[in-house]
């Protein structure tokens, strides 16, 4: 069986399954955008607005998926040293951001005309800011710490330490009297929502989830060149050639 | 669905959604080739070949 943890080996899958995944996140989101817009029904309460709950909902469940990812790259960071773990790790981060923005501004799109305000401060809404700033933190963090190890350990230790709002952000609304409502879909009874918006929801997940795996795994191959490009210019300075390279020694002026 | 009185707040959430994924694989791709670019020009001066992830 090859070993995905090898650079080498990685790079091959990923350009065989880039490809493939892209075309997935695409097919997927043109059926689920179509379902969303065109085929399901509006709400009896909230009439068109509900489709803006096709972007929102895949957008959080997104964003708490990326953060799991990131915990288990942490372990394997930090338990079984896995040289792919810290780059899973750094890739996930911006993605990860990119999904919790998308959920808390479509958020706020929603809420304006359902609740009649932008944003409150209940508890399922500050826990997904907070979740928004570890993950701005844990950017910052890469950035900050030169030697990449040891931002890799520190990067994990916080994601790691960072996790316990996960739980906070699924069970808030069971814990605290909130105005967001309860689950709907993941909740025990089976989802409370009707099958003509249960399935483009379902469809539009998916299709966020693949664009995660596709952006994941384009990112992954990112960070390994990054470390090639470092490595080999410390090659080149060592053999007496140290001529700066983009992205990595600032360029001279033309 | 336009003659809803919140089709705008639809409409800019579908907006914002756009700009945010676009941005994001936009991002992945753009840093991929200055990333190309750099390890192809350090390539050629060590005289060392380096697998891009496309070869």
């Amino acid at each position: 069986m090859p070993n995905y943890a090898n650079p080498a080996e990685f790079l091959r899958l990923a350009r065989i399954a880039v490809p493939v995944t892209a075309a997935l996140t695409g097919v997927l989101f043109a059926v689920g955008l179509y379902l969303a817009l065109f085929d399901s029904p509006p709400d009896y309460q909230q009439g068109e607005t509900v489709r803006i709950m096709y972007l929102h909902v895949p957008s959080a469940w997104m964003a708490m998926f990326v953060y799991i990812v990131m915990c288990s790259a942490a372990l394997g960071t930090l338990v079984w040293r896995h040289p792919l773990a810290d780059a899973a790790q750094k890739a996930a981060a911006p993605l990860g951001a990119g999904f919790t923005f998308l959920c808390l501004m479509t958020g706020s799109l929603w809420g304006k005309p359902m609740w009649g305000t932008w944003w409150v401060w209940d508890a399922r809404l500050t826990s997904v800011f907070v979740l928004f700033l570890i993950y701005l933190g844990i950017i910052a963090l890469w950035q900050v710490v030169e030697d990449q190890g040891k931002a890799a350990r520190l990067v994990a230790i916080f994601t790691l330490v960072g996790g316990v709002n996960i739980p906070i952000i699924k069970f808030s609304v069971d814990w605290w009297n909130t105005l967001h409502q309860s689950a709907s879909v993941f909740r025990l009874g089976g989802p409370t929502i009707a099958m003509s918006m249960l399935w483009p929801l379902l469809i539009m997940a998916l299709a966020y989830t693949s664009l995660f795996l596709t952006l994941h795994m384009m990112a992954i191959r990112n960070e390994i060149l990054r470390r090639r490009i470092k490595r080999l210019a410390m090659i080149a300075a060592a053999e007496g050639e140290a001529a700066p390279v983009a992205g990595i020694f600032p360029e001279p002026a033309e | 669905m336009m003659r809803d009185p919140n089709f705008g707040f639809v409409l800019a959430a579908y907006c914002v959604a756009a700009f945010v994924v676009i941005g994001m694989i936009a991002g992945t791709l753009l840093d991929y080739a200055a990333l190309k670019k750099s390890l192809a020009r350090l390539s050629a001066r060590t005289g060392r070949a380096v697998d891009d992830g496309q070869k």
